[in-house]
Parts: C-alpha cells; sequence; structure tokens
C-alpha cells in the first residue's frame, strides 16, 4: 500500500487556563485530545462533529497554523514539527486551507488580482507574465469571469467569495487541501455549486481534500472516508459507506438521526439526547460520551475506550463493541 | 451583475467623508491656516518683531499727529496785551494723571502726549494764574466737564482808600459752557460737590504740587491783605495803599485782578491763561491700540501689530503640532504593530514602557523633557513627541491585535506569506484608519501643549510671535484688555478645533456602519 | 375550519439605501390559522426576516418603510397601531424568537428577571406569582433544574438552554401568534432535534399559531403544516407541506429540494441552480426567477407572472402553471 500522504499521530492540542497571576494553569481545555488518522493521496476525508468537538483545531493543528501541544504530524514523509520557521513556510505551499467565512477570510481592501497574485508572490513562482497567466487559468476554472480582476471582496456574493478563497488555494497547487466547513455560511443553492465545483478539481487536479464539516449530508456526498469527532476525540472512523449504513458507535448513531428529513411522510424515530454537552475543560474520565449516552456501561465511566477495528475500514472507540 | 468599475475602499471613503458637513468645513479651514502659515511672511502688514512706531514713516502714516498735540498758549496780562508761552519764563504743566496724558513746553507751545486711555486735565500755572484744559485718551471721555478759565473784571483797577467793588466773576469749563456769576458758579460747585472733580497729583515729582485751599468753591484771596481785603461773596475794600492782585480759584484754576490802591498800576501781570482748545482729543498710540482699520487685531504692549504676529505665530504653531505628532505616530505605530503582532516577552516589554510614559499627565511629561533639554522649538517638538509615542503604540497595538484575529490574516500565514509582508500589507492598512483620525486629533493637542509649554515660558525665545508666548505676554502686561488675548486665545481656538471636527468626521467616514 | 388568526394582505415594504429605493417584500400576502405552522423558506436575502419583522412593527424606519398593505391580526389592524400600542401586544399577544441565542438575551439580568419581565408587563400578576409562572414555564420547555437556570445568568448557558429559555418568554403570556426567525439555525445538530421535538410538544399543548421561518427544508418537513417559499422577495409557491414536497411546482422549490444532499441517495453530481439571487431592484419586469430558471419561457422576459392557484391549497407564481 502507498504511503499516506498525511499521519496524524496522537496529536493534542490543550488550551491552558489561565487559573490566576502566578499559579501555573491547573486546566486545560482539551479542544484535541489524543487524535489519529491517515489521508492517503487522492482520496477525501470528512471529519465531522458538532460545534466544540475539536475538528477545526485539528484541521488548524495539521497545518501547524496552531502549534499542537504534543504528536505528530507527518506530511508527504516529513515531520512538520521538526522544521524551522523557514522550512515550515516553505512547506506550506503544498498545504492549503480554504476557510468557512468567505467574508472575513479575503482582505477588503485587496482587489481579486492582488489576492490571487499573493501565494504566488509569497513562494516566488514565476514572473509576472506567468503569474498573469496561472490566475487567469485557475479563475476559469473556478467559475469566476476575468472582469472581477480588478474589483474588490466586497462587491461579491457569498458563493463568488468562496469561489476566490478556493482559486486562491488551489493557485499553488498543493497536494493536501484542509477544507474547513467551506459550505456552512453559503445558501443551499450555492452550496449544491460549491460542492460541485470541489468535486471538479479533485477529479481534474487529483487532489486530496481533509473537508471538515457538521452537516453528515454534504459530507457524505463528498467523502469517501469520514471521521467522527466528540470532545477533542475520534468516536468512529472509516468508510463513509459503511458508517453512514451501520453506524457502530452511539454518538454516530444519533448524530445520523437527528438530521431532519426532507420528506413529512417520514417519521423519524429519533435518539433524543439528555442534557448539553460537557465542558472541554476537565472532560469526563473514561469515554467523553458517557454523560449522555443511551447504552452506557459501568465500565465507560471509568476507562476510555480505545479506537478499535470492527470491520476492513471501519473503526469505533466503543465499549459495546466487544 | 455590476459592469461599472467599483469604486476602491479609498473612493468610498471620500463618498462618505464628503458627506459630513463639519468635517469638510473643518478641512477647508486647515487648509486655509496651512495656506496661511506657508504665506505669512507676504500677508503679515507689519514686521511681527518690532514695534509699529517705527513702521508708521515706511508706511506713510502719519500717526504722530495723533499721538500727541501741540496746543498754543497765551498770557492775557494786566494790560490787556497777549504774551505767548514762549515768553512766559516759568509757565508750569501739570497733568492730574500721567498715566493718560502728559504735557511739556517745546517752543512755542506745550506739547501734551498720551500715555494711556483715560479722561484728564492739564493745568497751566504761570505765577498764580493757571488755567486748565481737558485731555481725551482714545474716545475714553469720563463725561465730566472741569473749570478750564476764570475770568474775573473790577471796574476799576486804580481805588481810593476806603473804597468798596465788587469783582465780577466767569467761569468756563471745558465742554465750552460759560457759567456767568456767582450763582450759576455756585450751582456748578453743588452739583459737582459729591464728587472731586479732579484726583489730586500724586507722585508728581517734578511740578510744584499746588495745594488748593479749598478744593470746593469760589475763593478769593488778596494777595497782600494790608493793601486790599476781599471777603467770600467777591467785596473788595482798599485799606491801604500799594499794588497789589486779587486772586480767584475754583478747583485750581486762578486768575488774578490786579488792584492798585492810590497809585495806578503799574507793571502789568499775567492775569490769565488761555489754552488754544478747552479740551483735546488724542489717540493712545504708543501700546495697545485697539483694533481698527490700521490695525485688525490692534497692537500689544510692545506696539507690535497683533494681526501680523498671529499670521506668523501660526508657521511656529503648526509646525509643532505636525511635526511632533508625526514622528510621535511614526515611532508608535512601529512600535505598537511589533507589540501587538509578535505578543509574548516583546509585547510586554513595550508595553510596560508605554504604562510608565502613559502615567505622567502629558504636560508634565513634556515639561520634564523640557527641563533635561533646555527650552526651544525643537525641544518642544521633541517633547510632544516623547508624550505622543506611547498613546500610538497603544491604540496601533490594539487595532493590531484585532486585526490579528481576522481571517484573512490567518489564510495569508496558511498562504505562507512572510511576517514583513502580512504586517505591511494585510495589517498596517487595517490601524491605517485609525492611526489618521488620531493623528489628526493628536495635532490639536499637540498645539495646545505647545502653546502651554510657551505660555510657561519653556519655549524659549519669549518675543516670538507664536501664540501661546503671546497670550503669556498678554496675561502679565495688558490684563485689563481684550484684544491682546482674544485674538492669539481665538487664533488657537479655531486651530485645534477644525482639527478636532476634521478627526471626528475621518473617524466617521471610516465607521463601516456609517451609511447616508 | 380554525379562525385566521393573521392576515397579511398585499404587504409591500422598501428599502433606501444609497439614495435609492428598492422594493424587498413585493406585495405578499398569506394567512394563518389557529393552531397552524405556516412554514416560511427562503435564502438569505428574500425577504422573510423582513416579512416578520414588519408583523411585530419592528420594521427600522430610516432606511425601512412599509409602503402599503394590510396586517390583520385577529381582525385588528396591526399597521395602524401607534408605538404605545404595541407595547400591548409584543410579548402579549405575537411574539418572536429570534436566531442567536447567545445575543437575544441581556447579559447582565438574569433569566428569572427577563421572564419575569415580560410576564409582569403583560399581566397583573405579583412578583412572587410571576416567579412562580417564570419557572413553570422553564419546566415546560423542558428545563429540569428550572430554580437553578431561574438564577443565572445567559452566559453560563449553553445554546440549547438559551433558545429554550428564549421560547419560554415567548410563550410565557401565551401569544395567539409565535414567530420563530431561523430557531435552530444557529445550533448544533443534536440540539436542534432536542429543540423542534420541544417545540412540537408544545405546539400540540398551547395551540398557538407558529410562522417559522427557515432555510432548511430538513426542519420545515418536520415541523410546518403549510409552506410558503419566498424568493427575491416574492412568495413564489404556497402549499400543504406534503403537496410540496412531493409535488413541487416551482422551478425554484424543484430546484431546491434537489440540492440538497441526501444521505439515503447514493453519491453522484449534485443539482445546483446555476446562477445567484439577483440584486434588489435589478430586474425590473418579467418573472425574478428566469435569469436560473431551467424551464424559462420567452413569455417570462416580458411579463410578471402571478401567484396562480393550481389546486385547492396549492398555488404558484410560474407561467408554467398559468391557468
Amino acid at each position: 500500500m502507498a504511503k499516506p500522504l498525511l499521519e496524524v499521530h496522537n496529536l493534542k492540542v490543550h488550551f491552558p487556563v489561565k487559573s490566576s497571576l502566578f499559579r501555573r494553569s491547573r486546566s486545560f481545555v482539551k479542544a484535541v485530545d489524543d487524535v489519529s488518522f491517515e489521508i492517503f493521496r487522492g482520496e477525501t476525508l470528512g471529519l465531522v462533529g458538532e460545534s466544540g468537538c475539536g475538528k477545526s483545531t485539528t484541521g488548524r493543528a495539521i497545518l501547524h497554523l496552531l502549534k499542537p501541544t504534543s504528536g505528530q504530524v507527518i506530511f508527504a514523509g516529513a515531520d512538520l514539527a521538526a522544521l524551522s520557521g523557514e522550512e515550515l513556510r516553505k512547506k506550506r505551499k503544498d498545504l492549503q486551507m480554504v476557510f468557512q467565512d468567505p467574508f472575513a477570510s479575503l482582505n477588503p481592501r485587496l482587489t481579486v488580482e492582488q489576492i490571487l497574485s499573493e501565494p504566488l508572490q509569497a513562494h516566488h513562482v514565476g514572473d509576472p507574465d506567468e503569474r498573469r497567466q496561472r490566475i487567469a487559468e485557475i479563475m476559469e476554472v473556478c467559475g469566476l469571469s476575468s472582469s472581477c480582476l480588478k474589483r474588490y471582496a466586497h462587491e461579491f456574493s457569498g458563493g463568488q467569495r468562496q469561489r476566490i478563497c478556493i482559486a486562491r488555494a488551489l493557485i499553488l497547487k498543493p497536494q493536501l487541501i484542509v477544507a474547513d466547513e467551506p459550505v456552512s455560511a453559503l445558501d443551499v443553492s450555492i452550496q449544491s455549486q460549491i460542492l460541485n465545483l470541489l468535486q471538479d478539481l479533485q477529479e481534474e487536479f487529483g487532489l486530496t481534500y481533509l473537508f471538515i464539516s457538521h452537516d453528515l449530508g454534504v459530507v457524505k456526498h463528498l467523502c469517501s472516508r469520514v471521521g467522527v469527532m466528540y470532545l477533542g476525540r475520534l468516536a468512529e472512523i472509516g468508510s463513509a459507506e459503511k458508517i453512514y449504513a451501520r453506524p457502530l458507535h452511539p454518538y454516530t448513531e444519533t448524530l445520523l438521526s437527528a438530521i431532519p428529513v426532507c420528506d413529512p411522510r417520514v417519521k423519524k424515530e429519533r435518539i433524543i439526547l439528555r442534557g448539553d454537552v460537557p465542558s472541554p475543560v476537565d472532560p469526563p474520565q473514561g469515554c467523553a460520551f458517557v454523560t449522555r449516552c443511551p447504552k452506557a456501561l459501568d465500565i465507560c465511566r471509568t476507562e476510555r475506550p480505545a479506537l478499535q477495528k470492527a470491520a476492513e475500514d471501519h473503526y469505533a472507540a466503543c465499549h459495546l463493541l466487544r | 451583475m455590476n459592469q461599472q468599475k467599483s469604486p476602491s475602499p479609498f473612493r468610498v471613503f471620500l463618498q462618505k467623508f464628503l458627506r459630513q458637513r463639519f468635517a469638510v468645513i473643518s478641512l477647508g479651514l486647515i487648509l486655509c491656516i496651512i495656506a496661511v502659515a506657508l504665506l505669512a511672511p507676504w500677508l503679515a502688514p507689519y514686521d511681527p518683531y518690532r514695534p509699529v512706531t517705527d513702521q508708521y514713516a515706511a508706511k506713510g502714516i502719519e500717526a504722530g499727529r495723533l499721538t500727541s498735540a501741540s496746543v498754543k498758549v497765551e498770557a492775557v496780562m494786566s494790560d490787556g496785551t497777549i504774551k505767548r508761552a514762549k515768553e512766559l519764563g516759568h509757565l508750569t504743566l501739570d497733568s492730574a494723571d500721567r498715566q493718560i496724558a502728559s504735557a511739556r513746553k517745546a517752543g512755542e507751545n506745550v506739547i501734551v502726549n498720551a500715555n494711556g486711555d483715560g479722561s484728564t486735565a492739564i493745568l497751566l500755572s504761570a505765577g498764580e494764574a493757571a488755567s486748565r484744559f481737558k485731555v481725551i485718551v482714545s474716545g475714553e471721555d469720563n463725561g465730566q466737564a472741569y473749570v478750564s478759565q476764570l475770568i474775573a473784571d473790577v471796574q476799576q483797577h486804580s481805588l481810593e482808600l476806603g473804597a468798596e467793588q465788587t469783582a465780577k466773576v466767569k467761569a468756563v469749563l471745558t465742554d465750552g459752557t460759560e457759567l456767568a456769576g456767582m450763582n450759576e458758579i455756585a450751582a456748578y460747585v453743588e452739583k459737582n460737590a459729591a464728587m472731586p472733580a479732579i484726583k489730586p497729583a500724586a507722585n508728581d515729582g517734578f511740578g510744584n504740587t499746588r495745594v488748593t485751599d479749598d478744593s470746593h468753591g469760589l475763593t478769593f484771596t488778596s494777595l497782600e491783605p494790608d493793601v486790599v481785603q476781599v471777603g467770600s461773596d467777591g467785596a473788595i475794600k482798599a485799606v491801604g495803599a500799594g499794588e497789589t492782585a486779587v486772586k480767584v480759584s475754583l478747583d485750581g484754576v486762578s486768575t488774578l485782578i490786579p488792584l492798585a490802591v492810590n497809585q495806578p498800576l503799574s507793571k502789568p501781570i499775567v492775569t490769565r491763561l488761555v489754552p488754544e482748545e478747552l479740551a483735546i482729543d488724542l489717540i493712545n498710540r504708543y501700546k495697545h491700540q485697539p483694533p481698527s482699520g490700521m490695525h485688525l487685531f490692534g497692537t500689544d504692549h510692545q506696539n507690535r501689530d497683533i494681526f501680523s504676529r498671529v499670521l506668523v505665530g501660526t508657521r511656529e504653531t503648526l509646525l509643532i503640532g505636525f511635526v511632533s505628532v508625526s514622528i510621535g505616530a511614526a515611532i508608535g505605530t512601529f512600535l505598537g504593530l511589533l507589540a501587538g503582532y509578535y505578543g509574548r516577552w516583546l509585547d510586554a516589554l513595550i508595553m510596560r514602557c508605554t504604562d510608565v510614559l502613559l502615567a505622567f499627565p502629558g504636560i508634565l511629561l513634556a515639561i520634564a523633557v523640557i527641563a533635561l533639554l533646555g527650552p526651544g522649538i525643537v525641544n518642544i517638538i521633541f517633547a510632544v513627541a516623547v508624550f505622543t509615542v506611547p498613546i500610538f503604540i497603544r491604540i496601533v497595538r490594539g487595532s493590531t491585535l484585532s486585526v490579528k484575529q481576522m481571517t484573512y490574516v490567518e489564510a495569508a500565514k496558511s498562504i505562507g506569506v512572510k511576517d514583513r509582508v502580512i504586517l505591511m500589507r494585510h495589517i498596517f492598512p487595517g490601524t491605517l484608519s485609525i492611526v489618521m483620525v488620531y493623528l489628526t486629533m493628536r495635532i490639536g493637542t499637540a498645539i495646545l501643549i505647545g502653546a502651554s509649554l510657551s505660555f510657561l515660558g519653556l519655549g524659549g525665545d519669549i518675543t516670538a510671535p507664536e501664540w501661546g508666548a503671546m497670550l503669556s505676554a498678554a496675561k502679565d502686561n495688558s490684563r485689563n484688555l481684550f484684544h491682546p488675548t482674544f485674538f492669539p486665545g481665538l487664533a488657537i481656538v479655531v486651530t485645534v478645533l477644525s482639527f478636532n471636527l476634521l478627526g471626528d468626521g475621518l473617524r466617521d467616514a471610516l465607521d463601516p456602519k456609517l451609511k447616508d | 375550519m380554525a379562525e385566521i388568526v393573521l392576515d397579511v394582505k398585499n404587504l409591500k415594504v422598501n428599502f433606501r439605501n444609497e439614495g435609492k429605493e428598492y422594493t424587498v417584500v413585493n406585495n405578499i400576502s398569506f394567512h394563518i390559522r389557529k393552531g397552524e405552522t405556516l412554514g416560511l423558506v427562503g435564502e438569505s436575502g428574500c425577504g422573510k426576516s423582513i416579512t416578520s419583522l414588519s408583523i411585530m412593527g419592528l420594521v427600522p424606519s430610516p432606511p425601512g418603510r412599509i409602503v402599503e398593505g394590510e396586517i390583520r391580526y385577529n381582525g385588528a389592524n396591526l399597521l395602524a397601531l401607534k408605538e404605545k400600542d404595541w407595547n400591548k401586544i409584543r410579548g402579549n399577544e405575537i411574539s418572536m424568537i429570534f436566531q442567536e441565542p447567545m445575543t437575544s438575551l441581556t447579559p447582565v439580568f438574569t433569566i428569572g428577571r427577563q421572564l419575569d419581565e415580560v410576564i409582569r408587563l403583560h399581566t397583573n400578576l405579583s412578583k412572587k406569582q410571576a416567579k412562580a409562572r417564570s419557572i413553570e414555564m422553564l419546566k415546560r420547555v423542558g428545563i429540569s433544574r428550572a430554580e437553578q437556570i431561574y438564577a443565572s445568568y445567559p452566559h453560563e448557558l449553553s445554546g440549547g438552554m438559551r433558545q429554550r429559555v428564549m421560547i419560554a418568554i415567548g410563550l410565557a403570556c401565551d401569544p395567539g401568534l409565535l414567530i420563530a426567525d431561523e430557531p435552530t439555525t444557529a445550533l448544533d445538530v443534536t440540539i436542534q432535534a432536542q429543540i423542534l421535538d420541544l417545540m412540537k410538544s408544545l405546539k400540540a399543548k398551547t395551540q398557538t399559531a407558529i410562522l417559522f421561518i427557515t432555510h432548511d427544508l430538513g426542519v420545515v418537513a418536520e415541523m410546518c403544516d403549510r409552506v410558503m417559499v419566498m424568493y427575491a422577495g416574492e412568495i413564489v409557491e404556497e402549499a400543504d407541506v406534503d403537496a410540496l414536497f412531493h409535488n413541487p411546482k416551482h422551478p425554484y422549490t424543484r430546484g431546491l429540494l434537489q440540492s440538497i444532499p441526501k444521505i439515503e441517495e447514493k453519491r453522484r453530481r449534485l443539482y445546483s441552480i446555476s446562477g445567484q439571487v439577483p440584486a434588489p431592484g435589478s430586474i425590473a419586469r418579467g418573472c425574478r426567477f428566469r435569469d436560473r430558471c431551467p424551464s424559462v419561457m420567452e413569455r417570462c422576459a416580458k411579463e410578471a407572472p402571478e401567484l396562480f392557484s393550481i389546486e385547492e391549497k396549492h398555488a404558484c407564481r410560474c407561467w408554467l402553471h398559468a391557468e
């Protein structure tokens, strides 16, 4: 089997909660708490979960926009933490990100042309003529007309801005793109346009995606593999088909049942969870989901379940698997 | 789809700015002030450093004529002849208030000089005769009519022993009215009995202080009681042989009636002095001239044209304002960007230094710097810059911190843009708007602090036409007058207010929420 | 049939932007009956929020103004009300719950205080009685530790809890009409499930009419009895919920339904509606959807279609379905 493009081993990102001026922090917000997975070249891994589960933090930690507290991120064979500042900066050419808010991720004072040439300038790609050509190419691919070049970001709609963001991420021809909720802020009719675009681009350029979202329907459409996160931990990970057809982890089950169906005739039997999400500061000992799990066992309170293989390309972290 | 070329953020800002009327007016005012500062040497009508008295000749203005006047004085002798003042060797002049006007003999005439504004009177005396004329300086007439001259006469100047007669007395007042007869005179005296007509001349130093016997009321005195006796009603009785005179006096003015008993009058004596004018108007042109056609803002205590000084002072004032704030803003922005962007120990270091500087009230810090470096305009600029720097560090740091959180900065980092480039391209323009607003507002404060420093005398050359220094000089020397204080003060107010309004307008125009 | 609680006729709202006036709600009419939940679906910029604000009399007045139309609540014309009369209606007869639970509650007052305020404003209850009623309301919305929550501040609660509190405040005075403006959009999907469940049970108990505004068609399918689809300020389709999902007529509705990625279906390329929502005022004549419509005809550019009645209770604004 080919080596994975991205390997994440035991990634932890803990933020200290300052308790007082002089005492060292006792408690931490465990945003990402021991997460491991792999992404192979050409595939799309979806990372789903609700707010506060740590999926966005994971995405940023992989890109080293946030410094991981511990753990390894190995991209194309290179351990990112071992790189110097300048080497890391150069590596970013191959690791790009598309952000959630298309309104905030574009500098309102720059024209589209300036926004798109910034990555090329940062990495000294080509001379001005070549750059102009590459910009024109990428705009066409992303469905933007050339008249957009001299205009400012605030004049475009959400969908168009997201196209600009995607163009900006693509212009360096990266190997991996981390997309952090790229369609969540868009209207439904625009969402489908952007999702189609992402799919087309993947086919055309052989891209690899880490697709972060809270929308299970969108993730199923785009991703071949899915990871479900809860409170900083991976609850379940594996092939999308298998997980959606037969979720093993109770949380995944709940998540799937909670999605409203676009059919008034279907009376869904819904699993309603009790209570709220516990705080990521000092999560429960044992399984993170134990406070709300309808099938909790005694062992779930004391021992944290490890990610176990249930079937080919289907892993879950739950004591019920045994 | 919108086909027209999109407005750049700058154009949008410009449109919003132009809608703020006050700000646009202020901008216009500021541009005028800057133009004045640049063109001041050519616009100022007078040299601001020298008194205008020297400059009148060059300008062809005959001002001296109005500041002093020459008054012809004649003496009426007992034999009817008229003598000129020159021929009266012992003519003395007394001013009741030298601070208002003073007089001196000069050749043919008496020269009266105006020294200050108000009304006073000059008393001329030669021998026992005395007359008076009123001097009004700068139109400040106190409305009183003093006694100018007394005219007394008898039927016969040569008497037999034992003869009696009554003197007829007339009085002429400075406003031209004549009081004929004792009754009218008595009425006048009563009317003015409440207030002493002339305050007694104190600290005279030179002239003889003639202490009048009776400041109020007509008095008759015989110069030699052995020869002639006179009563308070003017009755004269010849009691002995000889030649003498009766002095009739009222309020310091006196006239003589020559009398001889059992012999004719021998030598003529001065009976009365007649000044050419009963009252003269002068304008004080040696200092503190009020605003007029010649001097728009008047003159100060050294007779320098205030208008010219205000114009020329614009230059220094604006220099202090612009240069000091620019230096402060440049340094402050640079340090603020570094502190906000890199954080941690660099941030802590810069902020602690800033806290120390900000703990001092601005003007105290400026005074401390001046104390260290010495007075002078360059040092004022430096002092104001020093206390502007921490303010800019704070606001730029704050702005940097918030811009740093923006997703597009994170996006730039994720692309691999160098820190330096991120700061210049993404963060600094985000702080630029707030820097511009603060810059214009601090110019106002800088001007005020600069004016305060030179008001306190720390600006070096205190005679320099800098507005603060002008205010200080006015405080010391022209306390009761409004124009030496008002106009420099007005200049400061208008300038600072314009800058503040401009800053307000800029801030509103940069506010993204403000629509129309 | 139950009586009509809210009757909107020919509502037209304009907004002023940089000197020009644009029509953002163009001549819409609808009604809601007692106990009925009417869904108002549309994407951003279609005018659904402005519609709800108009019903509450909360349209911000310098940029916006209600040009014409009638809004009748139980027969009374709301547009004729003066500001002080509105205070008797808002919170009491017509309540609204908003999208952002984070910012809809005042951060400096306790939950209890905010609940009590609404109750005491509209009823004559004493302080003690109001407190009792508040706690009862909190229990009704499924908050078990009601006394504890009564004394807490908004920042101490999670998003789901806050939205429950908002619902409690909205229903505290037994309003005749509840307007829910995207109440679950900002919530996680599991919390959304809880809130929708709660709303369904409350609906069954109280017979309050609900105007449910959202862009999420799945939520509409669960919650609503009837649905209106809005596009660019107009109602383009109106039907019973079953008819809308199983027999959509308007090309926009069909496009929306097709673009949603569904979990049950196998993966293929998503259907998407080409183009984007037109800017207000950019389409002067003809149908507003024509630039994006897959079934566009010549007539669509010349004349704007009216809302044609297709079957009983199913209307569509499209030339394809004209009589």
